[in-house]
C-alpha cells in the first residue's frame, strides 16, 4: 500500500515536471532564408534575427537554415513543400509560378485570422494591391507584403557626358539615337543577357511593351490567355532585337547576370535595367571601382514608364499552434519601424505597408528615383508574370536566335505562342 | 550439405547486402520513374493515370518532339565520338606511354590532371576561353588575323556550338589511357620479343598483339565513356543550357529543364527514354567488343 502510494506520488511529480518544462519550453523556429552569405541584405537579416532571439530569449528562438542563391533556395522550399517538412518561416515571392506552387501545396499558413486579431498590424497593412498579390484563389493570405520594387534603368552619367548626351532620353526614338551616340563614342550602350533567366533583357522587353495603354493591358493579361500575335508584343520584340544586334556587348548572347552586371559596373556598358537591389554593388569595392556610385543615375523607361512589382513577403509553414503563434510574433517583429526602416535603407525597396518613412535613409539613387517612379504615367509588371513559366524558360534558347537574326520578331512571337500552347 | 551447396550459400550471402542496396536505390527508383511517367504529375502531387500521353508528346508533339529528337541525336553523336575518337585516342596514348618513352611518367601525370579538376570548374574556364568579347580564342584568331573566326560566338553559333562542346572533353584522354596502360603492361613480354624476332615492327606489334589482348579493357572503357556521356549534365548546363535553340540539348539536360517546370511525369518519361538509349548502346558495345570472353 505504501509502495503504491509512493509510486503514484512519483508519477504525479514526473508529470508536473514535464508540464512545467513544457510551459517554460523555448519554441524553436526554422527560417529558410536566401538572405545569407554575400546577399546584399544578409547583414540586416543576421542582425534582425539576432536581436529577435535576444529579445525573446527563453521563449522563441530562430534557427536560420541559410541557402545562398534564389534558385537553390526555391528548390529547397519546393522540396520541403512536397515532403511536408515546411520551414516555420519563409520568404514568399510575388513570382506567380513560385507563389502558385506554394498556394497549391496548402502548407503555408493563412495569416488572415492572426491579422484579424491584431488591430495595430491590421492598420499597417493598408496596401490592397500588395495584399491581393499574396492572397491565393481561396482567399488565404500567405505572406505579409514586405517589399515593392520600382525598376528603372541605371545609366553611367560620365559615359553619357562623354558621348555628348546631357540627360537620359524620354522617348524610345531618343533612346535609340542616344544608343547610337554611345556606340560611336566607343562604349556598348546597354548590358543585356540571354543566359539564365535573361533577366535584364526581359526587363527591357517589359519596358518596350508596357509604355503604352495597350502594353499595360498586355502585361496585365493572365498567362493562359496571353496573345503573342498582338502588335504591341511583336513591336517590342523587334526593339529588343535591335538592341541585341547593334547596341550591346558581343558576350551578351549566352551571358548570365554576373556578366551583364559586371559589364556595367566596369564601365563596359552605359546602361542596365535592374532593380534597387543593385544599388549596394555600386559602392561595394568587391563589385565596382572606387568612385563609381556618384556616376550612376536611375531613370524611368523612355515613354514615362516604370516596372512596379511586388517583390517579397514573409510567411509561415508551421503546423503546431504554438509554432504558428511564435512565427506570427516574428512576422510582427519584422514590421516594427526600426527593423523595417533598416531593411528599406539597405536595399532601397519601396514599402509594402504603412510605415514611418522619416526613419528610412534611402541611398541617394533611390531618394531621387522613388518620387518620379511613383508619378510615372505607365506602371506595369515584369514579363515573366504575364506568360507561362515554359515561355520564360525558353527565352535563353530563343534570344540567341533573335540576336543573330535567325528568327524574325514575328517568328519569335510564334514560337512563344507554340510553347505556351504546348505547356 | 555438399561443398557445392555451401559455396552457393556463401556466394548468395556475400552478394545479398549489395543486391539489397542496389534494389532499393536503383530498382525502386527505376520502378517509380516508369510508373509515374504514365500518371499526371505537374505539381507537387501525383494525380490521375494518363497512359502513354507523355510518350506521345515526346515523339509526336509539334513543339516538344523536335527538342527530343535533337537531344537523342546529340546523345548518339556524343556516344559515337566517345567510341570512335575519344577511346582510340586514349588507346594510342596508352600504347605510346607503355613503350616507356622518355619522360612517360611526367606525361602520364600531365594527361591525368584534367580529371582531378571538377567539371564545373572546367565549364567556367571554357566559358572564358570561348567568350566572344575577351576570350582566349578571340585573342588567338585576332592575333593571327583571321577575323571570321575571331568574331565567332563559339558556344552560341549554331554551326560551332556542338563542336565546341565536344572539344571540351574529347582530348581529355588521361583517365582511360591510364586504365588501358595498366592492361598493356600486364601482357607477357615474351609475346613482343618473339614477334620482334620474327621481324614485326612496333606498329605491327601494337595492332596484332596489344590491341587484341586489351579488347576487354577497351570495351569496358567504351561503355564507361558512353554511359558517362549519356548522363553528362553540369558542363552543358553551365556553358550553353542546351542552346542556342536546343542545338546542344541532351536527354539529361532536357529532363532537368522539364523538372524545373514541375512537369515531373514528362521528365520521368524522358528518363525512361534515356534509360532505354543507355541500355541499347551498352548492349551494342558489349556485343562489338565481346566483353567477358578471354582475349588469350
Amino acid at each position: 500500500m505504501k509502495r503504491k502510494a509512493l509510486l503514484v506520488l512519483v508519477a504525479i511529480a514526473c508529470l508536473a515536471a514535464v508540464a512545467f518544462g513544457q510551459s517554460g519550453k523555448e519554441v524553436q523556429l526554422r527560417f529558410l532564408s536566401l538572405q545569407v552569405g554575400v546577399h546584399p541584405e544578409a547583414k540586416w537579416f543576421e542582425q534582425t534575427v539576432a536581436s529577435f532571439n535576444t529579445q525573446y530569449k527563453g521563449k522563441i528562438r530562430i534557427v536560420v537554415d541559410g541557402v545562398a542563391g534564389d534558385q537553390a533556395a526555391w528548390e529547397k522550399l519546393r522540396t520541403d513543400a512536397a515532403a511536408d517538412t515546411m520551414p516555420d518561416l519563409l520568404m514568399v515571392k510575388a513570382d506567380r509560378s513560385e507563389f502558385n506552387v506554394l498556394a497549391q501545396s496548402g502548407r503555408v499558413v493563412d495569416l488572415k485570422p492572426f491579422i484579424a486579431k491584431d488591430a495595430a498590424l491590421k492598420a499597417k497593412l493598408n496596401d490592397a494591391g500588395a495584399l491581393a498579390t499574396y492572397t491565393d484563389d481561396n482567399g488565404r493570405l500567405l505572406g505579409i507584403p514586405y517589399a515593392k520594387a520600382y525598376v528603372g534603368i541605371y545609366y553611367n552619367k560620365d559615359l553619357f557626358r562623354k558621348a555628348g548626351l546631357s540627360g537620359f532620353p524620354t522617348t524610345w526614338d531618343g533612346f535609340l539615337a542616344a544608343s547610337e551616340k554611345l556606340k560611336k563614342s566607343g562604349v556598348a550602350p546597354i548590358s543585356l543577357m540571354t543566359g539564365e533567366n535573361a533577366w535584364t533583357s526581359m526587363l527591357m522587353l517589359a519596358n518596350f511593351i508596357g509604355t503604352s495603354n495597350a502594353g499595360m493591358k498586355w502585361l496585365a493579361t493572365k498567362p493562359e490567355a496571353q496573345d503573342f500575335s498582338a502588335a504591341v508584343f511583336v513591336d517590342a520584340v523587334a526593339k529588343l532585337q535591335t538592341l541585341l544586334e547593334d547596341y550591346t556587348t558581343p558576350d551578351a548572347v549566352g551571358a548570365g547576370y554576373g556578366v551583364a552586371a559586371n559589364n556595367f559596373l566596369q564601365g563596359q556598358t552605359a546602361m542596365i535595367a535592374n532593380g534597387p537591389w543593385m544599388i549596394g554593388s555600386f559602392s561595394d569595392p568587391k563589385s565596382a571601382p572606387a568612385g563609381f556610385e556618384p556616376k550612376v543615375g536611375y531613370a524611368l523607361a523612355p515613354g514615362n514608364g516604370v516596372i512596379a512589382m511586388e517583390n517579397i513577403a514573409y510567411g509561415s509553414g508551421s503546423k503546431p499552434s504554438d509554432k504558428q503563434a511564435a512565427s506570427f510574433e516574428f512576422l510582427k517583429y519584422l514590421t516594427r519601424d526600426d527593423v523595417y526602416s533598416a531593411y528599406l535603407s539597405t536595399g532601397g525597396a519601396a514599402p509594402g505597408f504603412k510605415t514611418d518613412m522619416s526613419k528610412v535613409n534611402y541611398p541617394r539613387i533611390n531618394k531621387e528615383f522613388v518620387p518620379i517612379a511613383v508619378a510615372a504615367k505607365y506602371k506595369y509588371t515584369i514579363f515573366p508574370n504575364a506568360v507561362k513559366p515554359a515561355v520564360v524558360d525558353a527565352m535563353n534558347q530563343l534570344l540567341p536566335e533573335l540576336a543573330a537574326g535567325r528568327l524574325s520578331p514575328a517568328e519569335f512571337a510564334g514560337k512563344c505562342a507554340d510553347i505556351s500552347a504546348s505547356n | 550439405m555438399s561443398i557445392r551447396g555451401d559455396t552457393l550459400r556463401f556466394k548468395l550471402t556475400a552478394v545479398l547486402p549489395a543486391l539489397l542496396l542496389f534494389s532499393i536505390i536503383y530498382l525502386v527508383s527505376i520502378g517509380f520513374m516508369l510508373t509515374t511517367s504514365v500518371f499526371k504529375w505537374d505539381s507537387l502531387y501525383i494525380e490521375g493515370f494518363v497512359g502513354i500521353r507523355n510518350y506521345v508528346r515526346m515523339f509526336a508533339d509539334r513543339v516538344e518532339s523536335p527538342t527530343f529528337y535533337r537531344a537523342v541525336l546529340n546523345n548518339l553523336s556524343w556516344s559515337s565520338i566517345a567510341a570512335f575518337v575519344h577511346i582510340p585516342l586514349a588507346v594510342l596514348t596508352a600504347i605510346i606511354l607503355a613503350g616507356n618513352c622518355r619522360g612517360w611518367k611526367v606525361y602520364r601525370v600531365i594527361l591525368f590532371l584534367p580529371h582531378v579538376i571538377s567539371i564545373t570548374a572546367f565549364a567556367v574556364i571554357y566559358k572564358q576561353v570561348f567568350n566572344p568579347s575577351f576570350g582566349l580564342l578571340r585573342g588567338l584568331f585576332g592575333a593571327l588575323g583571321i577575323a571570321s573566326l575571331r568574331d565567332v560566338n563559339w558556344l552560341f553559333d549554331p554551326a560551332w556550338a556542338w563542336p565546341s562542346i565536344i572539344v571540351t572533353w574529347v582530348f581529355h584522354v588521361g583517365f582511360f589511357a591510364v586504365i588501358v596502360m595498366a592492361d598493356i603492361v600486364s601482357i607477357p613480354t615474351e609475346l613482343y620479343e618473339s614477334a620482334q624476332i620474327d621481324g614485326a615492327s612496333a606498329a605491327r606489334r601494337a595492332v596484332s598483339i596489344t590491341l587484341p589482348l586489351v579488347r576487354n579493357t577497351v570495351g569496358t572503357c567504351v561503355i564507361l565513356d558512353i554511359t558517362g556521356g549519356l548522363k553528362y549534365f553540369e558542363g552543358l548546363y553551365l556553358m550553353t543550357n542546351g542552346g542556342p535553340n536546343y542545338r546542344t540539348e541532351t536527354l539529361a539536360l532536357y529532363l532537368f529543364q522539364k523538372l524545373q517546370l514541375l512537369q515531373n511525369s514528362y521528365a520521368n518519361a524522358i528518363g525512361v527514354a534515356l534509360l532505354a538509349l543507355g541500355l541499347f548502346v551498352v548492349l551494342v558495345a558489349n556485343r562489338a567488343f565481346r566483353i567477358g570472353r578471354s582475349a588469350y
